[in-house]
């Protein structure tokens, strides 16, 4: 079963998108910082994460480009999820790694669909 | 007629008193206590310009030229009228220069040229050496009359020559107790002044007794005296221009060249600039000395005219006359009183020039060889300046004596002395165009003076050994080699002037010409220009401040500098001098530290007080390693025109101008630049504040339409999800609404009165779900009595519902306690809100209250809100003439505190 | 001891002039050298007498009080003149 990291500090964000993730059979687990993030990213061992940008204590572009320098943690799937909006912000994010960036509010339709196009891309553990 | 002892007696007494007023005026000018420093004085001293010759010669060349010898002094009359532009510029630029004679300021002018400066002292000495042979002339004269006249010995030329020696010795001894006793040696000899100033009085005073004598006593008053002379032919034609020699282009000559000779004789240099105390002097010298001229030449024409009708044939020198008269009318004390006058006038002239003349020999001459060839020693360096003025002072008058005894014989007093003058206007040129015509170059003031010297001594010099025998007469006439063209007195053929007026001609015009073609084609070098530039622009350089001629760029230590300045002007001296410096910049100078620039140049300038500039130059220059032009010296001198300072002014002006625009524009774009970033932050962050709530929304309305299984419950949480979401996003909305409002100024204050602490309660009342939901107590302290308020009650319970909430927000929950106190304070509402919260580190905390300012600190979480809660409370209360501020650390809690004035 | 900065009075060099005193003193030069000089000077050149003195003497000697004088007119201390540099101090001086 896929495992999915969820990182936002916004509770009624997480909370929606866990509904999603366990509603299409992932496993899923929430932080709510950049911290806690990048040290559930070492415990869980997550197929893909959904970091958000605008965090308490690590940005999710730190957490991001931290996480693709470390050789054991780097094939993590990474879907950035953030309400900044601006295009030079979603070259950032693509250009410290990410897979994915997608611009708050979302159609939960379609990231789910993307969440499922990435995890299949991806070689069986 | 006398005893021999009486008249030296009476002479050496009288030389004993002027010895004393120089020693008590040396005096008082070592206690501070100067007696010269008044302009009478100075316009006395002055009066050393009337020798010997005027006081004999003047009536030798009336009795055969009538007014003839006016013109030697009414050139000084007419010089005076412009004393106060060009004389007064002079003095202000030796005394910023510590210039110490006519050789120096040249040589200064023309980039401190040592070349100059000993050129010039070359024309001096030889040009001066018929004037001093021309007092000893008058001195011996005086002496023979008074000893032989009517004793049948006066013709004993033997005699006379050795009276002639003696008195030169007597007058070399005597300058050497002048103008050389110290043994600092500085420029200036205030007892000598003195001294000089009390013998122009004695010799007018003299004169004057014997013209009225004359006029009065001989004859019968001055109508008596010229009505008799009409009867005379000789006598007659005293009265007019008719007697002129060389007529009116010669009057015309001897006025020029004594306009030049009152300014520019060394002796006259000396006095004038030199010795001068204070340049306002010159105000009274302009009028008064031109007064004394006229008095001391009042009686000449009587004196003359006397003379040749009581003496009839000419059996007597005409140059004696104001002895021989009183002498032959039985008057011998007033001829003695005479004598004495004659003698001030000549030992006065002797004395000045000798010490002018020894001080450019030494410093002009002598020391830049010296220093050339390190033969200087540096330990009694004092002590041999003095040796050598003291020697040239006696080789001088030795000289004096020499053409005096080769050639004076054969001329009378005037002629002998209009050689000098002639040699004097040499001098002109190079000065007046030099303080006037920057480009005036070195090269050109060489050419020049050499030039004008060398016509001078082959149209006037060489010619005088000619007419005594010592030259082949034919060197005159027709010419050298029996050209006639090269006729000393017609060079060129050119004839109708008489020696002295074609001399002239010839020599200024060689000089000026010279001077003037040779600056038009030569480069002038740095020092040059620069010394061109502040001659010129004394008055401008002095008036910006500016420090001029800083050059050196060299390094030495302050030790080296005091060490040789200890040599030249003694130990003392230079440690006050030191002291002095330091105490008016204020600096502390260590021995072993390295000079600056300043100190040096004002080393060199305590150095060319003694020694003069070009020495001083040479001398520093030997102990500062380095080069002695600095980048701001070269600055200066691309200055050097004054349409260039001009241009340069407005050109400055303008780019300081285009600067300011250029400021300004800056710092409107850069304010326009963060405006636009701070639109653009918060564009950006309201964007995020809306997308945040949007987004649950959306997320949890598209999961209830999905999802139609899902049980009631999470229904119902998810529903009111999205309630609270949709209210938050109203919140903001209205927030910045709000905003937008009270900042364009657009929104309507109500203004009643009201009780604070009913708002206060309102507020509590509000957020009190908030803090229920955190459990945190809020603590309401509040006076018994209301606090009235006046202004918009809304908008003050918003302010305080603000506080309220962000320190409830920012509280932990259970751990977090907040207080809010009310209290009146003078004529003031106080109102404080206190968390235990985070705090707020110092740099934050006065910007919380701008405008789209969010805290970002990392440990205080993402943004709480808009970035525009604080800034509407800081406009809400500001508006109602109060004022709110923050008082916080980091860790310790924050304290929100505003005021707002108390209604009346 | 003459310190090495001059005095900094204000300089009547730069300070206009309330009167055009260096034009009057450059043209009372100017009159002076016409006045006594060829040809003004030859108109007196002739015999007589004005109050027993011959005209020639008199006229020079007149001529010669008037510069004297005009330069004393011109010159004369006016209180708004400002003061120039001060007396300098002998060697010495402490």
């Amino acid at each position: 079963m896929p495992r999915v990291l969820i990182v936002d500090d916004e509770p009624n964000i997480v909370l929606a998108l866990e509904l999603l993730m366990k509603r299409d059979g992932y496993e899923t687990l929430s932080v709510d910082d950049g911290q806690k993030a990048f040290d559930a990213v070492r415990e869980f061992r997550p197929d893909l994460m959904i970091l958000d940008i605008m965090m308490p204590k690590m940005d999710g572009y730190e957490v991001c480009q931290r996480i693709r320098a470390d050789d054991q943690l780097r094939d993590v799937s990474i879907i950035m999820l953030t309400a900044k909006g601006r295009e030079v912000e979603k070259e950032k994010g693509m250009a410290l790694g990410a897979d994915l960036y997608i611009t708050k509010p979302f159609s939960t339709r379609e990231v789910m669909l993307k969440v499922r196009e990435i995890l299949d891309r991806r070689p069986e553990r | 007629m006398f005893q021999h002892w009486i008249i030296l007696l009476v002479s050496f007494g009288y030389l004993g008193i002027l010895f004393a007023i120089a020693y008590f005026g040396d005096k008082r000018a070592d206690g501070g206590r100067s007696i010269i420093s008044n302009p009478y004085i100075y316009t006395f001293s002055i009066a050393v310009y009337c020798t010997g010759w005027t006081f004999y010669g003047s009536v030798g060349r009336a009795a055969s030229t009538g007014v003839g010898f006016l013109p030697i002094y009414l050139g000084p009359t007419l010089a005076a009228t412009i004393w106060w532009m060009v004389l007064r510029k002079i003095i202000r630029l030796s005394k910023i220069n510590h210039i110490t004679s006519i050789a120096d300021f040249i040589s200064s002018r023309y980039g401190k040229s040592s070349t100059i400066g000993g050129l010039v002292t070359v024309i001096s000495v030889v040009g001066i050496m018929p004037y001093i042979s021309l007092q000893l002339k008058a001195i011996s004269s005086s002496f023979n009359v008074l000893f032989y006249y009517n004793s049948g010995a006066a013709g004993d030329l033997n005699l006379g020559q050795d009276t002639s020696l003696y008195v030169a010795l007597i007058l070399a001894l005597f300058s050497i107790l002048f103008g050389t006793r110290h043994i600092d040696v500085t420029e200036r000899h205030e007892g000598m002044v003195a001294a000089i100033a009390f013998e122009s009085i004695v010799k007018l005073l003299a004169f004057s007794a014997v013209g009225i004598f004359v006029t009065f006593m001989v004859f019968d008053g001055p109508s008596e005296l010229f009505t008799q002379a009409t009867l005379l032919p000789e006598t007659v034609k005293l009265m007019d221009m008719g007697s002129m020699p060389g007529g009116y282009a010669s009057w015309f000559a001897l006025t020029f060249i004594s306009i030049t000779a009152i300014m520019f004789l060394p002796r006259q240099f000396q006095i004038l600039v030199v010795e001068n105390v204070n340049e306002e002097h010159v105000r009274t010298a302009s009028w008064l000395f031109p007064l004394y001229l006229l008095a001391i030449n009042l009686f000449v024409l009587p004196i003359a005219i006397g003379g040749v009708m009581f003496f009839q044939a000419g059996s007597v020198d005409a140059d004696m006359f104001v002895l021989t008269l009183p002498l032959e009318s039985g008057r011998p004390a007033l001829a003695l009183f005479v004598f004495i006058g004659g003698l001030s006038a000549a030992t006065g002239m002797v004395i000045v020039e000798t010490i002018a003349l020894s001080t450019m020999i030494c410093n002009n001459l002598l020391m830049p060889v010296l220093l050339r060839f390190k033969l200087l020693r540096r330990d009694d360096m004092g002590r041999m300046l003095l040796g050598i003025r003291r020697i040239s002072i006696v080789v001088i008058l030795l000289l004096g004596y020499l053409y005096f005894r080769f050639i004076g014989e054969s001329y009378a007093l005037v002629t002998i002395g209009l050689i000098s003058f002639a040699a004097a206007a040499q001098f002109a040129p190079a000065i007046l165009l030099g303080i006037y015509w920057k480009r005036a170059s070195r090269t050109g003031a060489l050419a020049g003076l050499a030039g004008g010297f060398a016509v001078w001594a082959y149209t006037l010099f060489l010619p005088s050994f000619a007419l005594s025998g010592w030259l082949p007469m034919s060197f005159v006439d027709p010419g050298p080699f029996g050209i006639s063209l090269l006729g000393p007195y017609h060079l060129f053929n050119l004839s109708g002037f008489d020696p002295i007026t074609h001399a002239v001609f010839w020599s200024m015009l060689t000089n000026v010409g010279l001077l003037i073609s040779v600056s038009l084609f030569s480069r002038q070098e740095a020092l040059e220009r620069l010394q061109a530039a502040m001659f010129v622009d004394v008055y401008k350089e002095r008036a910006s401040g500016a420090e001029v001629g800083n050059l050196w760029h060299g390094k030495t230590q302050i030790s080296d500098l005091k060490g040789l300045l200890a040599h030249l002007i003694g130990p003392e001296r230079t440690e006050m001098a030191f002291r002095t410096y330091a105490l008016q910049h204020s600096l502390e100078l260590q021995d072993n530290t390295l000079a600056n620039e300043s100190l040096v140049t004002f080393a060199e300038r305590e150095l060319a007080r003694t020694i003069g500039a070009a020495s001083a130059r040479v001398m520093i220059s030997s102990i500062v390693e380095g080069e002695a032009l600095s980048i701001e010296g070269v600055m200066k001198i691309l200055d050097e025109t004054s349409q260039a300072i001009e241009y340069s002014r407005r050109l400055e002006q303008k780019s300081r101008e285009l600067e300011t625009a250029t400021r300004e524009l800056k710092r409107t774009n850069e304010r326009l630049k963060e405006f636009d970033r701070l639109k653009d932050e918060f564009v950006s962050t309201v964007s995020h504040e809306l997308r945040t709530p949007l987004t649950s929304i959306r997320a949890f309305s598209e999961i209830l339409q999905d999802d139609a299984a899902m049980d009631k419950e999470q229904r119902h949480q998810l529903l009111n999800i999205i309630v609270k979401e949709t209210e938050r996003l109203t919140r903001l909305v209205n927030e910045m609404l709000d905003f937008t409002k009270i900042e364009s100024g657009a929104y309507h204050w109500a203004h009643e009165k009201f009780d604070l602490i009913g708002a206060v309660d309102e507020a509590m009342a509000a957020t009190s779900q908030l803090s229920q939901n955190k459990n945190i107590s809020v603590v309401r302290e509040v006076p018994g009595g209301p606090v009235n308020v006046t202004g918009d009650r809304d908008r003050i319970v918003q302010v305080v519902i603000n506080l309220l909430s962000n320190a409830i927000k920012y509280c932990n929950s259970d751990t977090g306690r907040v207080s809010l106190q009310l209290s009146p304070e003078d004529d003031q509402a106080r109102l404080v809100v206190v968390d235990n919260g985070p705090g707020i580190v110092s740099e934050e905390r006065e910007r919380i209250f701008e405008k789209f300012h969010q805290l970002r600190d990392a440990s205080m979480g993402k943004p709480q809100g808009t970035g525009l809660g604080l800034a509407i409370c800081k406009m809400i209360i500001e508006n109602h003439g109060g004022r709110i501020w923050v008082e916080s650390e980091p860790g310790q809690g924050s304290r929100f505190i505003f005021t707002l004035p108390l209604a009346p | 001891m003459t310190g090495p900065e001059e005095p900094t009075a204000p300089d009547t060099g730069k300070i206009p002039d309330p009167e055009p005193r260096e034009e009057r003193l450059a043209a009372l030069m100017l009159g002076g050298l016409a006045l006594l000089n060829f040809p003004l000077l030859s108109i007196f050149s002739v015999s007589g007498f004005v109050f027993g003195i011959p005209v020639f003497y008199f006229y020079l000697f007149s001529v010669w009080s008037l510069i004297a004088g005009l330069t004393a007119f011109v010159l004369r201390s006016r209180p708004q003149d400002s003061p120039t540099v001060k007396d300098r101090k002998g060697p010495g001086d402490t």
